[in-house]
């Protein structure tokens, strides 16, 4: 399995970066692609909930 | 309306009405080993009629709106003859937003794009998963910062499961 170029290069600011843990995309493409994507379903749901409560927190704390 | 994002029930909503649809785009990148995160789900639908009429079934079940491009929604969820008269649509839906377009003219039909894509099981139904090339086909076209990104990854992978799409 060829990752090279994975290891290559480091973010700029602000840049989103599947990158940043060389090791972790080592593992994940030892997974079968069934199992990638339902743990990437479930990171998705879980990243969103965080951003929904995170914004419902913000929006309780403007509103006194 | 509850806007946490799971595709897990979109998929299963287009499953459930028969819709004809590969997944592209974020969820497809990380099905290929992307690690990155993504709130939408992109998929490419067959442009025949009782298609759309399947995916105007899902997006009713799904309670979908169209979002414009000044963030506001439409009032009800798109019909099959609304959909049929675009190539794009972003959707805001229950459980997320979901964005549907019909397959670039680049990428050949519907049926060959389908045919190169993978079947990936998930609970008791399958989700199609556009094949590596054609990912890097989109995202090409695409050319936004994260789109260069994720062809970064996709052209380090040397493994493409089956794939043999146009380069």
């Amino acid at each position: 399995m060829k990752v090279t170029s994975i290891e290559a290069g480091v973010p700029g600011p602000g840049e989103r970066d599947h990158r940043a843990v060389p090791s972790a995309l080592a593992d994940s493409l030892q997974r079968p692609m069934e199992e990638r994507l339902a743990l990437a379903v479930s990171w998705n749901r879980a990243a969103s909930e965080l951003r929904v409560g995170l914004s419902r927190i913000e929006r309780r704390t403007a509103d006194r | 309306m509850n806007e946490v994002f799971d595709a897990r029930e979109l998929f299963r909503a287009l499953h459930a009405h028969e819709v004809a649809y590969v997944t592209n785009g974020g969820v497809a990148v990380q099905a290929h080993g992307g690690q990155r995160m993504t709130q939408d789900l992109d998929v490419a639908v067959a442009s025949a009629r009782e298609n759309f009429e399947s995916l105007a079934g899902a997006l009713s079940e799904l309670d979908a709106r169209i979002l414009g491009p000044d963030g506001r929604r439409s009032d009800s969820t798109p019909g099959a003859t609304l959909l049929a008269s675009g190539d794009q649509w972003h959707l805001v839906t229950r459980h997320g937003r979901l964005d549907v377009m019909t397959v670039p003219v680049r990428l050949g039909s519907f049926e060959e794009m389908r045919g190169r894509a993978h079947e990936v099981p998930m609970d008791d139904f399958i989700v199609p998963v556009a094949s590596r090339r054609d990912l890097l086909v989109l995202k090409r076209a695409a050319g936004r910062a994260q789109d260069l990104a994720d062809i970064e990854l996709l052209e380090s992978l040397d493994q493409d499961e089956g794939a043999a799409g146009p380069a």
